[in-house]
Order: structure tokens, then C-alpha cells, then sequence
């Protein structure tokens, strides 16, 4: 991690750039929105409650799992829990993100995690990886995905009918690739193996036999965790022999 | 208790509770941080949050995969390799899925 002594800040110019970066996100945020809006039109949401909740819950996961349990007897408790599995991760995400924040208003930062998502968290890390500290480019990446999102949540609930099969298109592939390519961008070295299987074997148990988002949670602190306790080798071990 | 999706207002009180279970989940950890200081553990686990939240999101979709999303997940990781660009890999490895679902319908 770069160490940077200046606060953080929030420029327009931060918002511009995450924008821009999240321009590239818009294809695969509207396929996912529109996968959304077919559902939510399949279990008899009109467009504007469809809308409203992308607009407000801002999270395709735990939507989907809610339109699953959309004939449940206890509704309100069954959709609660599944945002509440779905973005457990998000916790995390929020703890990861918070000394990046330092320095910044509440005023600010509270609104500005409204639009926290997967995207624009890791772009995040990786700013806070290069040593910069503008959280605009946060909130401006998160924008252009709430746009996507919200288009594709009309688009979908509209005229999802006309789509056929997203599975068919891949759609559902481009979240895991998506991750994937951040991981390979967020490896540094060998020492990133073991957080990284750690939380892999953890979530692949967890996945089995509890089921939600709970793996990645659980996946997530254990492999992270093992590396904040793990012993540390002293430096010149590595050139040893 | 028992609400009706179907009547606006039982939809409302739906994407009410939603809502504001979503927005808890992305302040929690934020607001939970305030209290704890930036040592050096601390900053080691944060430091590997990212790739251990990645390995956890990868390894069950892995696990449930067939020859189609190993082969999309090849595509990604070379692209990235060569370009460095995480969208285009991404946008490269869904099409690798969607050819091979076609062409063999795994």
C-alpha cells in the first residue's frame, strides 16, 4: 500500500474520470439490469416498482434472490434476508474502503456509499493501491453504473420479452469474469496466493452447505484475516539460500 | 406478518425494507472502522480483503462450472495478461461462454 500523508478529497474532476472508466461497465451493468427487469416483469412487478427498487436497492444479486422468494408466505422477512445475505460482502467492502475515506466529510462519504457496488469498490482499492485519494472517482464510477443499471431494469421489465435467453448471450459470465481480471490486476506475488485460496476453499464450503452470499463473507474474512495474523518472515530469509 | 406485492403500497413497504437493509449493509463496516486504528495488522487484513472476497466470489462459481466457463475463465485471465484492460477481458471471456454454449450447448 502507498503510503500518502495528504487527506482525501473529492473533485470533479475524480467524478469525470470515474465516470468515464465506468462507461466501459455500462454493457454488462444494462445485460444484468435487463436480466432484472425480465424477471421482475415474470413474477408481475410493473416497470415503475421494478424501477424503484433497482433505483433504491441498487443491487442485482440480492434483487434476484428477492424476485426468487417472491411467492414466500412471510415476503417482507424473505426479501430482507436476501439483501442482507446477498451484500454481506458489502461489510466488508465498507471496512476496506473507510481509512481510504478518511479525511473526507460525512456529509459526503455517508451519501457517497449509497452508491457502493462491486466495480467501484475494487477501482477504489486499486486507486488506493496507487497512492491517490479521490473519492469522487468512486462515486462518478458508481454513477455510470447506477445508469446502466437503471437503464437496463427498463429496458428489461419493458421489453425483456424480445431478449430470449440471457444465459444463451453469456450474460451471467461477465461478474465472475469481471472479478477475475481484478484479481489478476490486484496479484502481486506469491505472497497473494495464500489470502486468496484461503478465501477460495472457505467460500467453496460455505457455498455447499449454508448457501446466500454467506461464502463470500466467510471466504473473505478467513482468507484475509490468516494474512493480518500470519507469521511475518523476516526480509532477508528471501535471499537466503 | 403478511404483505400483498401486488398493491402499491405493500410493494412500497417491500422496496422500503430493502432499501434500507442495502444501504446498512454498505455503511456498516464503514462506520464500524471509525473506532479502529490503521496498525499494521490491521492494514495487512485490509490489504487482503480484495483477493480474498475475489477468491471466495470465484470458487464456487468455479465449482459449479463446466467446460465452457473454464475455458471463458482461460480467455479472461490471457486477455488480461496481454491488454491489462479488465473490461475487455471480462467482454472477452463472456463471449468465449456464449460461442461455446452455442456451438455445444454446455
Amino acid at each position: 500500500m502507498a503510503a500518502t500523508e495528504h487527506a482525501s478529497r473529492f473533485t470533479r474532476d475524480g467524478f469525470m474520470r470515474g465516470f468515464m472508466e465506468g462507461i466501459g461497465l455500462l454493457p454488462g451493468m444494462i445485460a444484468f439490469g435487463a436480466v432484472f427487469g425480465v424477471l421482475a416483469e415474470g413474477v408481475g412487478l410493473p416497470v415503475v416498482g421494478a424501477t424503484a427498487m433497482s433505483a433504491f436497492v441498487f443491487s442485482g444479486t440480492a434483487q434476484l434472490l428477492a424476485l426468487h422468494s417472491w411467492d414466500a408466505p412471510d415476503l417482507l422477512l424473505a426479501t430482507v434476508v436476501a439483501v442482507a445475505a446477498m451484500n454481506a460482502r458489502y461489510i466488508l467492502f465498507g471496512a476496506a474502503i473507510q481509512p481510504w475515506m478518511r479525511g473526507v466529510s460525512p456529509w459526503i462519504t455517508y451519501p457517497s456509499l449509497f452508491l457502493l457496488v462491486d466495480p467501484n469498490w475494487a477501482t477504489a482499492m486499486r486507486e488506493r493501491d496507487a497512492g491517490r485519494r479521490d473519492i469522487a472517482v468512486f462515486v462518478g464510477m458508481g454513477a455510470a453504473c447506477m445508469v446502466g443499471w437503471l437503464a437496463g431494469t427498463i429496458a428489461g421489465a419493458g421489453f425483456g420479452s424480445l431478449l430470449g435467453d440471457p444465459r444463451r448471450l453469456g450474460l451471467d459470465f461477465f461478474l465472475p469474469a469481471f472479478f477475475l481480471s481484478l484479481a489478476c490486476g490486484f496479484w502481486k506475488g506469491r505472497g497473494d496466493l495464500l489470502p486468496f485460496a484461503i478465501g477460495a476453499a472457505v467460500a467453496f464450503v460455505v457455498d455447499r452447505y449454508v448457501g446466500g452470499s454467506w461464502h463470500v463473507l466467510a471466504g473473505g474474512l478467513a482468507g484475509s484475516l490468516f494474512a493480518a495474523f500470519m507469521p511475518r518472515k523476516p526480509k532477508q530469509e528471501e535471499t537466503a539460500p | 406478518m403478511s404483505v400483498d406485492p401486488s398493491t402499491p403500497a405493500g410493494l412500497a413497504l417491500i422496496i422500503a425494507a430493502m432499501t434500507v437493509t442495502a444501504y446498512m449493509t454498505r455503511v456498516a463496516g464503514f462506520f464500524l472502522m471509525r473506532f479502529v486504528a490503521v496498525t499494521p495488522r490491521v492494514e495487512a487484513w485490509l490489504k487482503a480483503l480484495p483477493l480474498a472476497i475475489m477468491g471466495s466470489i470465484l470458487a464456487p462459481i468455479a465449482a459449479h462450472g463446466g467446460p465452457a466457463e473454464y475455458a471463458g475463465f482461460a480467455v479472461t485471465i490471457a486477455v488480461f495478461l496481454m491488454r491489462r484492460n479488465d473490461i475487455l477481458a471480462a467482454l472477452a471471456g463472456m463471449g468465449t461462454v456464449a460461442l461455446l454454449r452455442a456451438a455445444f450447448g454446455f
